[in-house]
């Protein structure tokens, strides 16, 4: 890659690294294991860089390749297995917003993979159904059977398990 | 249901970033390089397999005798069983994880409230290596002594690394990952650390588990994971890995097979239960199968890369009558 090309993909990922760790921490869970994917997404980034700056929208190209990458995440990381799997327990103050967020994510984790990320890019990225189609490269009619199969799978998992204050929709 | 979503939309702070730009363009440089090389390295190989294969092109000829390997050093191992390395008080750390196996073995730290150390210890004669390939300690900048041995400070990405020989031809690294704000790490704190580091390479602390499993084929065992927790703190999470290679770089990924024990709040939750094993609660999935409740709140749970059946292998564990009392737990748990 030529010298100002190289300092246009330097400034891109430096420029985008906020919302690159707060998208990849929204798909996984675990900020370090989000760490690690932004590692390998903005490393395909480099290899893609001259396709992604040509892109329309070079946001959504490499948000492409982020959610590729977590859905891609098949093998066993030797040293991930002790740190990542399980993330410590930590004692903390009651806390409801807490209780909220680890209840819903585990709900979301036990989910398939593809359906969690359906999820996710629906409802914390705000994507159309369209867009998501887009990222996850199949039809819109699937995106929409897999939202709502995986609105169903929360609903069965957060009814076993209801969460400690009334956010759920009545 | 968004609504319902909305919790996850918090803004929590995350901590440190450990993304690594630098790091990101050299391997991309690389991945780059070999795209256009890919033609001409098989061009290569089939330029040196030819002559050797005695394929035509050599004239027919025969192949000769093979050349005798190099003759290989025995160099001494750690027992998986057990964790050799001991971090003594350091103000502001406390080791948060233990990997074994028998070529290294890792601890993990948590520095104050935000920060993180990673700790590898080499077996002797073992070369270490990283995300960017081998580690040379003496290419680095010479350090103070740590322990009447040589040190040397090693820049690997955006991070520093201290490097030293805990015993002759034997290196231990700590990587820092201290502060988000572009400050230098902390280089008291990691001198502080290696100097903490004892290395217990003929004994070390045996390995218990209040479990025992069957060696799941075709696999060996390579090392164990344990979360570490403060005297009195009742939370468990320990394990055994499984693989069919010894790792020898604590970086890259295995194919394999972690069984793990875990009890406290995530695993009450019985998330993700879509099935009933031997009467528990379980989640059954491609790649990981937990038991819930298989006795004194403790789950079992099994993660394997695909190539292996899980169930079998969770429903082949048995936890010791008590796993809340350590002082029942086995020290041979594979059966």
């Amino acid at each position: 890659m030529q010298a100002a090309l190289e300092r246009e993909y330097v400034d891109y990922v430096r420029a985008s690294m906020t919302w690159l760790r707060r998208s990849a921490y929204r798909l996984c869970g675990d900020a370090h294991r989000g760490d690690d994917l932004v590692q390998q997404a903005i490393t395909k980034l480099y290899v893609n860089w001259r396709r992604a700056r040509a892109a329309d929208n070079t946001d959504a190209y490499v948000q492409q390749i982020l959610v590729r990458v977590f859905l891609d995440e098949r093998r066993l990381r030797w040293s991930g297995v002790s740190l990542f799997a399980a993330a410590p327990e930590v004692v903390v103050e009651p806390d409801w917003r807490v209780e909220d967020r680890a209840t819903l994510r585990a709900a979301l984790d036990r989910l398939p993979r593809r359906l969690s990320v359906v999820l996710v890019l629906r409802f914390l990225f705000d994507m159309s159904v369209d867009d998501v189609a887009t990222v996850l490269r199949c039809r819109p009619g699937t995106v929409k059977t897999q939202t709502a199969r995986g609105l169903a799978a929360m609903r069965r998992l957060l009814d076993d398990r209801p969460l400690p204050i009334t956010t759920k929709e009545s | 249901m968004t609504r319902l979503l909305d919790p996850l939309r918090d803004e929590d702070p995350l901590p440190p970033s450990r993304v690594d730009i630098d790091q990101a363009v050299r391997i991309g440089r690389r991945r780059v390089r070999v795209r256009w090389s890919g033609a001409a390295v098989i061009v290569v190989v089939v330029a040196v397999l030819v002559p050797v294969l005695g394929l035509p092109g050599n004239g027919g000829s025969s192949v000769g005798p093979a050349t005798q390997p190099e003759l290989a050093i025995d160099y001494p191992e750690f027992d998986p069983m057990r964790r050799v390395v001991e971090v003594g008080d350091v103000r502001g750390v406390e080791p948060f994880s233990y990997t074994t196996a028998r070529q290294w073995q890792r601890v993990n730290l948590q520095i104050g409230k935000s920060g993180f150390a990673t700790l590898t210890v080499y077996a002797p004669g073992r070369e270490a290596t990283d995300a960017e390939g081998i580690m040379q300690p003496e290419t680095g900048t010479p350090g103070q002594p740590v322990g009447g041995r040589a040190s040397y400070w090693l820049s690997r990405g955006s991070n520093e690394v201290l490097a030293w020989q805990w015993a002759a031809g034997a290196w231990a690294f700590i990587n820092l990952q201290s502060a988000d704000d572009g400050s230098e790490p902390d280089r008291d704190t990691m001198r502080a650390i290696a100097q903490a580091v004892q290395v217990h390479d003929k004994a070390g602390e045996q390995v218990a588990m209040p479990f025992t499993v069957p060696l799941p084929a075709p696999y060996q065992l390579i090392g164990t994971t344990t979360q570490l927790r403060s005297a009195g703190d009742p939370f468990v999470r320990t394990g055994l890995l499984f693989a069919t290679e010894d790792p020898a770089d604590p970086d890259r990924q295995y194919s394999g097979v972690s069984v793990h024990v875990e009890n406290g709040s995530k695993m009450a939750m019985h998330a993700g239960a879509n099935q009933n094993v031997d009467g528990h609660p379980a989640m059954v999935a491609d790649q990981e199968v937990i038991i819930f409740d298989a006795a004194d709140d403790f789950a079992v749970d099994v993660e394997g890369t695909g190539e292996a059946d899980l169930l079998p292998i969770a429903r082949g564990v048995q936890l010791v009558p008590a796993p809340s009392d350590r002082s029942t737990w086995v020290t041979q748990p594979v059966s």
